[in-house]
């Protein structure tokens, strides 16, 4: 048997999924999260498959996630879908399952987050009235699996009261003679509420317009009782009849509403920065002393490997190789480990939602709506991950935008790059803090200077439904924690662990000298010393650093494995202002493959490969800047004055200008319109 | 009068306009006919409460919804 899970967004489906099959699927208090369909089989019924579709409104698609609900619906080959309802939410959940009993599917309901019913639930009569087996589920009550499957074998299609109505029966009989609609695979009912409603797709699909044409006139003013709108009215008249009587009205004042007038009030703004300040310094402050003690251990472990009786170049793979490259990142994993854990929290309690709104203001100056926050948050973990959740963005070029400038933001690869660099030559932790403010502040400037690039101009309609604030469930966030870390080790393990060899190699042997340890001899050494010359102008133009950018490309976390590798960053790096010069380069500079995969993917090879030159000449002239300021500072602190007070001062003026320009083109709108 | 110019507590949806898709994701969402509160407004959003769910529809999306207030 073939079961689908669908619903609104946010209702529960993927935490019902990992339930029903022991799966750790990401899941969060927040939209967008599953972008894709999951597959597997329920634990005990190796027969018995369920499959967890992206979250929709409607069969009627508005981004690429919803089209695969919908051809997964009504083109799968599934023998039951589960509609899955938000117990708080079912008149406007219903309305999802009217559309999939229109398309002659078999159906069960599942009521989630029963412990959350603001009032009693008559569950029975809610079956009665559908005529579908009706299971209630929630977290924290036992597992649904056997009720789920019981249900399935008495799945059936609701008898939609509706059905009957003049217009739709018109309808379907203006259809059912086309030879289009004979080959087209759509249930009667549903090709007939389809077009009535002019959903494109099905009317393309069929060859058909609307009997009766939606005036153009009316089209915009909505007071007009146009036809368009009659399935849905029928639809909601006949949910509103089903749910007479199953649950109690709620009365008074929400928690959620209570904590949304402090959280989205006036104070909305400086709470969110006051958040992500908190994040940051419980991140670098409190992980610290056990990044300290994890930092040590390749020193402690030199000890007796190099007393040991092993040839030479054993003793320098163990030591130089493997414990200085893997220990290098793992050093960091206590800052990872609670960047993870403070963003799953947030997730989870439903904030993050609510950030969308707070930043939809700020963000669309730049071309994007508050949903891009979800992308840029995300990428504090994976570069990767921020880039496919921007599948979830409607509008094209808004969702191109998005993709284009979510790897911008610092992953935790790279906080482990900053946190390495920060701890050897003592630079205080605000110091990290300004890379994500500089990268920051880099993407939005590359979006403003790209802006023709991507087309359509229109941001994203901000049309976005805030879920209510939660105690953050410890099950759920240790989940989320621990999937995230492990995948952090994993490929520590892997291709950190892989590359650290293959760099210890290519810089401790030599063609025709043979295990040199090390040096200017080496195979890396020749080869990125062609190169090194060209990082020279930003203080680190030597084959080590230049070795350790290189494989950066496969993975973020060698970038540190790799120079622990080959000496250390003492050195790598003659100065302090070089070290800082590399750090605004790794930032910055061209994402790790799987990124830019993904970034292939989801965008096309043109704008992944794109990307890559962008934020190569983005980190170039940044760490460029930084270091000849830091040389000037250093030498002629004259001359540093006078030219940063040139730059600002002409910066200054060239935004004056621009306001005057953006001004004077709005008066004239307004004069026009 | 529309969402945007309403500058009351609670209200009424009598009627939701916008061409194809804009108007499809309004009644999608069970607009129609819903009794709302409003949240919070900000220059560019208004976070408004629905009874059984809550959004923010954006300035563009605002001038769509006809409502009446009470």
């Amino acid at each position: 048997m073939q079961i689908a899970l669908c619903g609104n967004p946010n209702v529960g489906k993927t935490t019902l999924f990992n339930r029903l099959t022991n799966s750790d699927a990401p899941v969060g208090n927040w939209h967008g999260v599953t972008v894709d369909a999951r597959r597997k089989h329920i634990v005990g019924c190796r027969d018995v498959t369920v499959v967890d579709l992206p979250g929709t409104y409607s069969l009627t698609p508005r981004s690429a996630e919803e089209s695969i609900t919908r051809d997964g619906v009504l083109f799968g080959d599934f023998d039951v879908i589960v509609c899955v309802a938000e117990v708080n939410n079912l008149r406007r959940n219903l309305y999802l399952l009217t559309q999939v009993a229109e398309a002659g599917k078999k159906i069960v309901l599942a009521v989630n987050m029963m412990d959350e019913a603001r009032g009693k639930v008559d569950l029975d009569l809610l079956s009665a009235r559908l005529g579908i087996p009706v299971v209630g589920t929630s977290e924290r009550a036992a597992n649904p699996r056997a009720e789920i499957l019981k249900a399935a074998k008495r799945a059936a299609v609701p008898d939609l009261s509706y059905a009957n109505d003049a217009r739709i029966a018109a309808e379907q009989k203006r259809l059912s003679g086309r030879a289009s609609f004979m080959s087209s695979g759509y249930a009667p009912l549903f090709a007939a509420t389809k077009v009535l409603e002019c959903d494109d797709d099905v009317m393309n699909r069929l060859g058909v317009r609307p009997a009766k044409q939606v005036s153009s006139a009316c089209v915009d003013c909505g007071r007009c009782d146009s036809d368009r709108d009659i399935p849905a009215r029928l639809r909601y008249g006949y949910i509103d009849g089903v749910l007479r009587g199953v649950a109690e009205k709620k009365r008074g004042v929400t928690a959620t509403e209570k904590i949304d007038r402090i959280l989205v009030g006036r104070a909305a703004l400086p709470v969110f920065l006051l958040v992500m300040a908190a994040v940051f310094v419980i991140t670098f402050e409190v992980g610290k002393p056990l990044s300290d003690l994890i930092g040590r251990l390749p020193a402690l472990a030199a000890q007796p490997v190099g007393k040991a009786d092993m040839p030479d170049w054993v003793k320098s793979l163990i030591t130089d190789g493997l414990l200085a490259g893997v220990c290098g990142v793992l050093a960091f994993l206590p800052q990872v480990v609670l960047l993870f854990l403070l963003t799953s929290l947030l997730q989870d309690s439903g904030y993050m939602s609510r950030v969308a709104f707070v930043t939809d203001g700020f963000f669309r100056r730049f071309g994007l709506g508050g949903r891009a926050a979800f992308s840029i948050i995300l990428g504090l973990g994976c570069s990767q991950v921020a880039v496919l959740s921007t599948r979830a963005i409607a509008e094209p070029a808004t969702r191109l935008r998005a993709a284009f400038i979510a790897p911008y933001m610092p992953c935790s690869a790279r906080l482990a790059v900053f946190t390495a660099i920060a701890a050897y030559f003592g630079l205080p932790s605000v110091v990290v803090a300004a890379m994500y403010v500089l990268a920051f502040f880099v993407s939005l400037g590359v979006l403003a200077a790209t802006r023709k690039l991507f087309g359509g101009g229109a941001s994203d309609e901000l049309l976005m439904e805030m879920p209510p604030y939660r105690l953050p469930s410890a099950r759920r966030v240790a989940r989320s924690v621990l999937s995230d870390t492990w995948s952090f080790v994993v490929r520590v393990g892997s291709v950190v662990l892989g590359v650290s060899v293959i760099m210890w190699v290519l810089s401790s042997f030599s063609i025709g000298y043979g295990f040199t340890g090390g040096g200017d001899k080496s195979i890396m050494s020749t080869f990125a010393g062609f190169v090194a010359p060209v990082f020279t102008p930003l203080g680190f133009g030597n084959w080590r650093a230049v070795t350790a950018l290189i494989s950066g490309i496969a993975a973020k976390e060698t970038l540190i494995s790799v120079i622990a590798a080959l000496g250390g960053l003492g050195e790598v790096f003659g100065s302090t202002a070089a070290a800082v010069s590399f750090m605004i380069f790794s930032c910055l500079y061209v994402p790790c493959v799987a990124t830019l995969a993904a970034l292939a993917k989801e965008c096309g090879v043109k704008y992944a490969l794109l990307s890559a030159v962008v934020h190569t000449v983005t980190a170039y002239l940044a760490s460029l800047v930084f270091y000849r300021s830091a040389v000037l500072y250093r030498t002629n602190l004259e001359v540093f004055i006078i030219l940063w007070s040139c730059a600002v001062a002409v910066g200054a003026v060239a935004v004056i200008i621009l306001k005057c320009v953006a001004v004077k083109r709005r008066r004239a709108q307004k004069r026009m319109g | 009068m529309t969402l945007f110019d309403f500058d009351g507590r609670k209200g009424k949806v009598t009627a939701v306009g916008g061409g194809g898709d804009t108007h499809r994701r309004l009644v999608d969402m069970g607009l129609i006919d819903a009794e709302f509160g409003v949240r919070a407004r900000k220059k560019a959003g208004i976070l408004v409460d629905y009874g059984d769910f809550c959004a923010v529809t954006g300035e563009d999306t605002a001038r769509l919804i006809y409502v009446v207030e009470g």
